[in-house]
């Protein structure tokens, strides 16, 4: 579904990313996991088309789409959900929804789309009428997935959806996205939450440095020890 | 007395509020501080006085007119000279800005002359209200102002690309990764710019008179305007302008018509102290 070879990209003389190839399959959940400034933001922002990659090849649904802008990758299936949310805080909840299906042309399916975001986050349809900035870093994450699922994406990129959330929310959203790719959409999860994006991912990256520094099932980096000792102290997994 | 001083400060707010919301609206879409702002107005001026006074339009069809024009000419403005030094910091923007600015003034003072022109609305009489007139002519003004804010809250509300620039305006980062095209929103925002500039460009000519100078004033009020009024607030400019234009009025009228301005800036001050954000601050579009 989504496959990255040899990624560079620089801002300045900084390198945030030097050689980065990874492979998302169809009806995966992937995740990237790596500490702060490992370029993982970086890595979603050249994959979604957010900024254009100095060299290397991204390849999405079967064709090249290297350097095409995020207004045409989110058309073709790929929709992103950024860190820090950036819902549009003067807008409604359903404002912010119909702004996810801004390129939809079929307005009867976007509607029933509507119902589905409901249906994995009632929250929003009780805050319907609510300004997105007046609800809680929680229900901004459950919006701001809920917009990225209103293109009726592929697959989803998410960018530490975890970031300052309460523990009980993390479970929560980490049981949303489970049901959401047994539902059939393809998943690319960046977090910094090793623990809960390797328990819930098939297979897992390493990124460190720009570099991908190793890769495995979630099960297997869980208890692999570099990955203990980098991401959980010495502590069990 | 002062009833007729609120009407004549409710005329010239009319024409700030037009000339501030274009210049805010690009400010909240693209965080860009247009300083040929006031030239567009100015060339909204020429146009209309054009269109209306040797083409031999009626002035409510000119200015429509003129204003499309100047939709298509502020865009010209993004794509030549803004959008190519955007990603290089603010000061690029203001220099290039301001070097359109002279451009535009100095060749306007060569193309048209100096000489003050005043535009045929070819509107006569006056009202009576109680004690207070007004000459419709003044009337038209006020009725631009509402029909044009209607006209761009169905713009920013009901049309699928005015919903996108208000998204862009509140979160562009957010809009980026939903996708939308940010460099054809900030096109259309200035389009709309330069639609409201040449409104109260034509305005102006009308009720005092098109001249090359004519727009600098209304750059340096809309500023203030939009300070006031909080950075990027379409209700901010409509209310920091109507406001703006009734102090100078009754300041210039009961206090001193030399100081009416210093009475615009106390206000500002005041304001600021008190809301650093501005009236409508933190509000976009
Ligand atoms: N716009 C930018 N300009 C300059 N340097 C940047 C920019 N964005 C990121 N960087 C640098 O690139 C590197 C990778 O940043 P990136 O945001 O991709 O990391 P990250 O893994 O997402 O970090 P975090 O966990 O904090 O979100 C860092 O060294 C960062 O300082
Ligand atoms: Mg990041």
């Amino acid at each position: 579904m989504l496959e990255a070879t040899g990624l560079h990209v620089s801002y300045g003389p900084v390198a945030a990313l030097a050689g980065v190839s990874i492979k998302v399959a169809k009806g995966e959940l992937v995740t990237v996991i790596g500490a702060n400034g490992a370029g993982k933001s970086t890595l979603l922002r050249a994959l979604s088309g957010l900024i254009r990659p100095a060299a290397g090849q991204v390849r999405f649904d079967g064709k090249e789409t290297t350097g095409l802008a995020s207004s045409v990758l989110v058309q073709r299936g790929l929709a992103m959900v950024p860190e820090g949310r950036h819902v549009f805080p003067e807008m409604t909840v359903s404002e912010n929804l119909d702004l996810g299906a801004y390129y939809r042309r079929d307005a009867a399916a976007a509607r029933l789309d509507r119902e589905r975001v409901f249906a994995l986050f009632p929250i929003l349809r009780d805050r319907l009428w609510t300004e997105a900035g007046r609800l809680s870093g929680g229900q901004q994450q459950m919006l701001a997935i809920g917009r990225a699922l209103m293109s009726r994406p592929q697959l989803l990129l998410l960018d530490e959806p975890s970031l300052g959330l309460a523990p009980a929310i993390v479970q929560l959203l980490g049981r949303i996205l489970r049901d959401l790719n047994v539902a059939g959409v393809t998943i690319l999860l960046v977090e910094q939450n090793a623990r809960m994006a390797l328990r819930l991912a098939d297979r897992g990256y390493i990124l460190a440095n720009g570099r991908i520094a190793g890769t495995g099932t979630g099960e297997e980096l869980l208890h692999d020890p570099a990955v203990q000792h980098m991401y959980f102290g010495s502590l069990e997994a | 007395m002062i009833a007729q001083q609120i009407v004549n400060g409710l005329v010239l707010g009319s024409i700030y509020a037009l000339s501030a919301l274009g210049f805010t609206l690009i400010f909240g879409a693209a965080r860009v501080v247009n300083f040929a702002y006031g030239q567009l107005l100015m060339l909204g001026g020429f146009a209309t006085l054009f269109l209306a006074q040797y083409a031999g339009f009626n002035f409510f069809v000119a200015l429509p007119v003129a204003m499309l024009a100047m939709a298509v000419c502020s865009v010209l403005i993004y794509v030549v000279v803004v959008r190519p030094v955007l990603g290089q910091g603010d000061l690029a923007v203001l220099l290039v800005t301001t070097g359109l600015l002279y451009i535009l003034r100095d060749g306007a003072v060569i193309v048209f002359g100096t000489a003050p022109r005043q535009i045929d609305m070819g509107v006569e009489g006056i009202v009576e209200i109680g004690d207070v007139i007004v000459t419709n002519q003044r009337l038209v003004v006020v009725g631009a102002l509402i029909v044009l804010v209607v006209a761009l809250y169905l713009v920013l509300y009901r049309l699928r690309i005015g919903k996108a620039l208000r998204a862009v305006a509140q979160n562009r980062a957010g809009a980026e990764a939903i996708g939308l095209n940010v460099n054809r929103v900030t096109a259309f925002a200035f389009a709309i710019s330069g639609a409201l500039a040449c409104a109260a460009g034509g305005l102006l000519g009308a009720i005092y008179a098109a001249e090359p100078g004519m727009g600098d004033l209304p750059l340096l009020k809309s500023f203030v305007i939009v300070i006031f009024g909080g950075l990027g607030s379409v209700p901010g400019a409509i209310v920091g302008g109507l406001v703006i234009g009734m102090t100078e009025t009754l300041a210039g009228s009961y206090i001193s018509f030399a100081f009416k301005d210093v009475f615009t800036f106390l206000l500002l001050i005041a304001v600021l102290l008190f809301r650093p954000t501005g009236l409508f601050g933190g509000k976009v579009a």
